[in-house]
């Protein structure tokens, strides 16, 4: 018994490694359709399923524009490859369409299989497709008339913007025609600019509520001051005194022919100190500051423009 | 008037330190009739240790305000006249093979002074000038192996006649910018020439004397840059230097096209220093806008370049620096 036993024990694990062994190479090819009834021009997917073991290599059959004749191949995807339980499960997937009518058979596909030890072949199974042809409605039906849209404001838009510039330009033609008609001019007269001394006398006012001295802003109130004098001469006189040094501006001055009295000597003696106080941190006392104000509102009034007097009859 | 101490200070330290400047040019005008601005310029470079580029026609009295200029100072001087055949070892000097010491001995070239007179730049090649200005900016020149230092005071004064003329080479661009200064001599006066040919035809002509050490305008160097220089003064000067750069933005948009290079930093450097040795000129301890546009023309001329377009329509460098002075504020 004990040998028997033995033989048994032998004879069953024969079998169970063929077993698993055969159970190892387990390679399945299915190939299926969405579907096997299409109308003509529709597409559908066509999938290779390959079932394998890792160790194996298998050459798939090469499909091109055309599965059998009529049923083109308009789309390809790579290989999808899973691995499944130590297996692998690969999905090649095709899109197809036909355009003729009539029952097609796809023929078994022959795949290759081979490994280190062995080769082998597996075909699929065949699968059939039905192409229908689609009902012509061949009925004459009337011409069918442009749908009715409701017009939208932005569609309008153009249209009223370019209707308001035509408006405002007849209206301005209008205008100008009658202001031509009555003699009279496009646009009214200028608001004139406050005469030179006016600006200046503004200034000098503003400047002294300013207080800048009594700050110790002295460097701040010269330089205003001589702004304001420099700027005076300009309008007045027509002297470009914002580009000119004290020198220059002396010299400018006394071309003019306007130098009266001592006001050239005034003058100089508020450039000058104006040009120390800028140029050379000096800081003049209160009196100073207050006598160089006094020194610019002379200047400004003894120079202003005034008007020639007329004759009354 | 409660005066800042710093100012009256330095006031009367300048008062003390320029009265040799008066000295020199009570000297220099003993042998120079007129040029007034000639030796002013001179005495710029002289105060601030700039080089002077003089240009003229012959026959204004180039070389001998130079040469006066040179009398006048207790210093080295030395005057090489350029021609198209100089060589740069002509200049600087060489390593000559003294058969009696066995050995190459430095010769030392007349750039070896406190004064020089590089007569006619232009007549020699871009070689000779570019070894001359590259003593002038780096104060030392290198023989053999061996690297010397130039004895301060170190100043060169070129003189040049107008590229027009043949034979002449013209200074490179950069090369020029290293002049502190260029001044264009004009024609004296007829009164002045008047004067120059009675002098001429004298029996004796009078001569310069040396009144002034190289000691002292050392020391006058050093004050000239304690010459205070406010704020706004500065942004005078880099408005003008800027506008020489960009005239759009000073509304000077006609000259955009015909300037091609303006002012480079060294014209601000050199319109700064040029302005405070002006200031100490007129003994004064401070700089006013006028020192600026005394030397404004100088220091910018030989610093802007103009496009063929400014040529074409015979727009100069004066013209440009003019408009900008007559358009940029004056502070």
């Amino acid at each position: 018994m004990k040998g028997n036993g033995k033989i048994y024990i032998l004879g069953f694990s024969i079998v169970f490694f063929l077993v698993k062994g055969l159970e190892a190479q387990y390679i399945e090819v299915k190939t299926e359709l969405d579907t096997n009834q299409i109308r003509i021009g529709e597409s559908i997917h066509f999938d290779i399923h390959v079932h394998q073991p890792e160790d194996i290599q298998v050459d798939f059959p090469l499909i091109k524009d055309t599965l059998v004749e009529n049923l083109e191949v308009i789309n390809t995807w790579p290989a999808d490859t899973t691995v499944v339980n130590g297996d692998l499960e690969i999905l090649k997937r095709y899109r197809l369409t036909s355009f003729d009518s009539g029952l097609y058979i796809v023929p078994p596909l022959k795949f290759h299989f081979s490994s280190d030890l062995w080769n082998d072949s597996l075909e699929s199974n065949p699968i059939y497709l039905f192409v229908h042809t689609v009902q012509i409605d061949s009925t004459i039906y009337d011409v069918k008339y442009p749908l009715h849209m409701p017009v939208g404001f932005l569609e309008l838009l153009p249209f009223i913007i370019g209707g308001i510039i035509v408006i405002g330009a007849l209206g301005l033609l209008w205008w100008y025609l009658r202001r031509r008609k009555k003699n009279k001019p496009l646009f009214g007269p200028r608001k004139p600019e406050d005469p030179a001394h006016i600006i200046a006398f503004r200034e000098l006012r503003e400047l002294g509520d300013e207080k800048l001295w009594q700050n110790n802003e002295f460097k701040k109130y010269y330089t205003r001051l001589t702004e304001i004098i420099r700027r005076y001469l300009e309008r007045r006189y027509g002297i470009r005194a914002m580009e000119l040094t004290s020198y220059e501006i002396m010299n400018e001055w006394k071309l003019s022919g306007e130098d009266k009295e001592d006001l050239s000597e005034k003058l100089h003696q508020l450039l000058n100190l104006a040009d120390l106080v800028k140029f050379a941190k000096q800081k003049p006392v209160a009196t100073e500051n207050e006598e160089n104000m006094d020194i610019a509102y002379d200047f400004v009034e003894k120079t202003k423009w005034e008007a020639p007097e007329t004759e009354e009859e | 008037m409660t005066d800042t101490v710093n100012i009256k200070e330095l006031n009367e330290k300048i008062q003390k330190e320029s009265a040799f400047i008066d000295i020199i040019t009570l000297e220099i005008n003993k042998v120079i009739i007129g040029q007034r601005h000639l030796i002013d310029s001179l005495l710029i470079g002289l105060l601030t240790g700039g080089h002077i580029l003089l240009e003229g026609v012959p026959g204004l009295a180039k070389t001998l305000a130079v040469n006066t200029l040179a009398q006048t100072v207790d210093a080295a001087f030395s005057r090489i006249q350029f021609t198209p055949d100089l060589l740069p070892a002509d200049l600087i000097g060489t390593m000559i093979y003294s058969q009696k010491k066995e050995e190459f001995q430095v010769k030392k070239g007349p750039i070896f002074a406190n004064f020089i007179l590089a007569d006619e730049i232009n007549r020699s090649p871009a070689k000779v000038q570019s070894a001359l200005l590259e003593a002038m900016q780096e104060k030392q020149v290198t023989i053999g192996t061996n690297t010397y230092e130039l004895e301060m005071p170190f100043m060169v004064l070129a003189t040049q006649n107008p590229i027009e003329q043949e034979g002449t080479y013209p200074l490179p661009e950069a090369q020029v910018d290293r002049f502190m200064l260029k001044v264009i001599i004009d024609y004296p006066t007829m009164d002045e020439e008047q004067l120059i040919v009675r002098e001429n035809i004298a029996e004796v002509f009078p001569k310069a004397e040396k009144v002034v050490k190289t000691a002292d305008i050392l020391k006058a160097r050093k004050v000239v840059k304690d010459v205070y220089m406010d704020e706004k003064i500065e942004k005078y000067i880099l408005d003008i230097v800027f506008a020489t750069r960009f005239p759009g933005q000073y509304r000077l948009d006609k000259y955009t096209h015909m300037i091609q290079y303006g002012g480079s930093p060294r014209a601000s450097i050199n319109l700064a220093m040029g302005a405070k040795s002006f200031a100490f000129i007129k003994r004064r301890g401070y700089v006013i806008p006028e020192d600026v546009r005394a030397i404004c023309h100088d220091v910018l001329r030989h610093r802007i370049g103009l496009t063929y377009e400014a040529e074409a329509e015979n727009i100069t460098t004066e013209d440009i620096i003019t408009e900008i002075l007559n358009t940029v504020e004056v502070p």
